[in-house]
C-alpha cells in the first residue's frame, strides 16, 4: 500500500472519528435525548457538571483530530516541518489536559473506565510531547543537511 | 569562520554562477547558498569538482577569518 492511499485512509478516519465526536456531544445536548440520560446514569454529580466534563473532553479530542489532521496532511511532502513540532506540543498539551480532565473526574465520580482513560490519556500526552522533541531534532537535521553542498 | 571566495574565484575565471553550476551538477539555488556563505556544510566531492572546474586550491576557495565565530 502506498504512502499516499494510506495517509488518504487514515484522514478519512480522522474526519469521520471528528464526526463521531461531535455527533455524540450533538446527541447529548438534545433535550430529552435517551443518549442523555443513560450517560447522567453513570454520573455522581449534576447534569451541567457532567455537560461541562463532555463538553471539555470533546473539545480536547477535537483539538487532537484536528492538529493529527493537519500533521498528516504533510506526510506525503515534506513532514519535517516546525509547523509540525508546534502541532505535537499542541497535541500533547491537549492529551494531558484531557488526561488531568480525567483525572479530576475519578475523584468525582470514580469508575474503572475513567480511571483507565485518565492514563491512556496522560500517556499518549507524553508521547506526543516526545514526538515533538524528536521531530525538532530531526528539522534541525534536515536543515542542516539540506545546507550542505 | 571561513568565507567561501566563489565569486571571486568566479570573477578571475570569467564564469557565471549559473556556468559553475551546471558544470558541479547542483542548482543555482544551492550554489547561492554557498557563495552566500549560508551553507552549513561543503561536500568533499563538491569541493573536489570545484577545484577542477576553477582549476584551483582549497585556499583559494576556502578562508579562514580568525576572532569570527560560525553563526
Amino acid at each position: 500500500m502506498s504512502t499516499k492511499l494510506l495517509c488518504r485512509i487514515t484522514e478519512g478516519m480522522l474526519i469521520l472519528l471528528a464526526l463521531f465526536v461531535v455527533f455524540c456531544l450533538v446527541l447529548f445536548y438534545i433535550p430529552g435525548s435517551r443518549w442523555g440520560a443513560v450517560l447522567a446514569s453513570y454520573w455522581e454529580g449534576s447534569v451541567a457538571s457532567l455537560k461541562v466534563f463532555l463538553t471539555l473532553a470533546a473539545a480536547f479530542a477535537l483539538w487532537i483530530l484536528l492538529e493529527l489532521f493537519l500533521v498528516f496532511r504533510t506526510v506525503t511532502g515534506d513532514p519535517f516541518l516546525e509547523r509540525n513540532v508546534k502541532a505535537f506540543l499542541r497535541m500533547g498539551t491537549a492529551a494531558e489536559l484531557a488526561g488531568l480532565l480525567f483525572v479530576g473526574r475519578c475523584f468525582l465520580s470514580f469508575t474503572p473506565m475513567t480511571a483507565v482513560c485518565a492514563i491512556v490519556m496522560l500517556l499518549a500526552g507524553m508521547f506526543a510531547l516526545v514526538l515533538a522533541a524528536v521531530f525538532r531534532r530531526a528539522v534541525a537535521y534536515k536543515a542542516e543537511n539540506d545546507l550542505t553542498i | 569562520m571561513i568565507r567561501v571566495n566563489l565569486d571571486i574565484m568566479l570573477a578571475k575565471r570569467g564564469m557565471s554562477s549559473l556556468e559553475l553550476a551546471e558544470k558541479l551538477g547542483i542548482t543555482p539555488a544551492n550554489l547561492s547558498i554557498l557563495k552566500t556563505n549560508k551553507g552549513k556544510a561543503i561536500r568533499f566531492s563538491t569541493l573536489d569538482a570545484l577545484c577542477r572546474i576553477l582549476s584551483c586550491s582549497v585556499a583559494d576557495i576556502l578562508e579562514y577569518i580568525p576572532g569570527e565565530e560560525e553563526a
